[in-house]
């Protein structure tokens, strides 16, 4: 409780540091609270542990980091891990922001990104190499709600994009399920998916004999280990979906899963599901017959 | 997208011993195959605390006041949510499993005659349905 009234106050300190250099020179050097908090900061020399505690105590209020951006140059980096820990680009223009405020992908702060979201409406997504700069996000949300040519391949460019993602989240209208997979199978150490598609996520017919069938020589040798949540939100039978999970060479150890259905055929793909993740399954989601699915797949902004 | 009434198909759950929780969302009356699905949970289950029953807006939101459910959703339906009823509070007295359905607080007037049992113990909550809102 002390150590925070005391944070407290420190970050009240600094906000009046602020505003004070914002303001100007003074006539007469006072002795004031505020002029003392500005001699304060001006001299600081924290030991770094105190102040990555404070900036970490902060990290919820964006005015405040920005505030501490302000500060010193000491402060920035460990301001920036908070500021640019969650990117969002719901827009083609939100995107074209970042790319003309941070050309060079190297000093960007995107290597501060632990969540990336994105929106890929354009098909050249991956045009001028930003997103070789996103290499330590863990969380990665991809929407491509989009008909693109049968030729596009709008997830290729967030392949391999972070050794170190745990939990994708992939949206689409209508793609081949191989190139979700692909873009599954490029993150090692995969914990949680969610896949939600508005159409058949591939043009296979349900009964494995479809053109998007991967071949077995296709399959990866190590895939991740899936211990986390699965997701399926599929507007197609999710059999062709899950069958490529249930045959993977080390398996799927989900502690949650997450499904809809509406074929009937469905329900036993479920069960399969279900038994395969038996040993490590706690939580179990099912949902039949969502209507409305258009509605729910618009892009959130 | 073909949208059909599930037959006798359901969801075994012998094997998944290790399960804390499962829920149901339902946007049909037929609730058929969460009986199947329940009636496989056995004392393996120790881990298994609740079992939730969310009854969507768009079911729910049809049984206006002055409306004969019984007719509204079909005799069979009917029937088959009486027995999911006594199904769940028998799981809870059997072993110790919560159950819980949550309906809309639109329609929360309507549910002691889809759920009479339940609603009889008090074990019925109320919410906002979101719709999707476990995948957002």
């Amino acid at each position: 409780m002390v150590q925070s009234i005391s944070l407290t106050i420190l970050h009240q300190d600094i906000r009046r540091s602020v505003q004070t250099e914002r303001s100007g020179p003074r006539s007469a050097p006072e002795r004031t609270p505020q002029r003392l908090a500005e001699t304060t900061m001006s001299n600081l020399h924290l030991p770094v542990e105190t102040l990555y505690h404070i900036v970490d105590h902060l990290h919820d209020t964006k005015d405040a980091l920005r505030n501490c951006c302000l500060v010193s140059k000491s402060w920035v980096p460990r301001t920036r891990n908070h500021l640019f820990a969650d990117i969002r680009f719901p827009t083609v223009n939100r995107l074209q922001s970042w790319k003309e405020l941070f050309p060079d992908p190297s000093t960007s702060p995107a290597r501060y990104a632990k969540t990336l979201s994105i929106d890929c409406a354009a098909t050249d997504v991956g045009a001028g190499g930003w997103i070789s700069g996103f290499s330590r996000v863990v969380h990665l949300e991809v929407t491509a709600h989009f008909h693109f040519d049968e030729s596009a391949t709008p997830l290729v460019p967030f392949h391999e994009l972070s050794p170190i993602v745990k939990s994708l989240r992939v949206i689409v209208l209508a793609l081949p399920s191989s190139q979700i997979f692909s873009l599954i199978f490029s993150f090692p150490l995969l914990e949680d998916v969610t896949v939600i598609a508005s159409y058949e996520t591939s043009a296979d017919n349900g009964d494995g004999s479809g053109k998007d069938e991967i071949p077995t020589t296709t399959q990866p040798s190590s895939s991740p280990k899936f211990t986390g949540s699965l997701g399926l939100f599929l507007g197609g039978r999710m059999k062709p979906f899950a069958r490529r999970l249930l045959s993977l060479p080390r398996g799927i150890h989900f502690q949650k899963l997450t499904l809809m259905w509406h074929h009937e055929e469905d329900l036993s793909t479920t069960t399969a599901l279900v038994e395969e993740c038996s040993y490590t399954l706690k939580s179990l989601d099912i949902t039949w017959n969502l209507g409305k699915l258009i509605q729910y797949l618009r892009p959130r902004r | 997208v073909f949208l059909g009434e599930p037959g006798s198909a359901s969801v075994d759950l012998s094997k998944a011993t290790k399960l804390k929780d499962v829920l149901f969302q339902l946007n049909s009356w037929s609730v058929r195959w969460v009986i199947t699905a329940l009636q496989t949970i056995s004392p393996k289950h120790r881990d298994l605390q609740q079992i939730t029953i969310w009854l969507s807006h768009y079911l729910t939101g049809t049984l206006g006041v002055g409306t004969n459910i019984r007719r509204a959703i079909g005799e069979v339906n009917f029937r088959q949510l009486l027995d999911l009823d006594r199904l769940l509070v028998q799981l809870w007295e059997s072993y110790s499993i919560r159950p819980k359905a949550v309906v809309s607080t639109i329609e929360a007037v309507r549910v002691e005659y889809l759920l009479p049992e339940m609603t009889k113990r008090g074990i019925v909550d109320f919410a906002e349905f979101q719709y999707g809102s476990q995948w957002v």
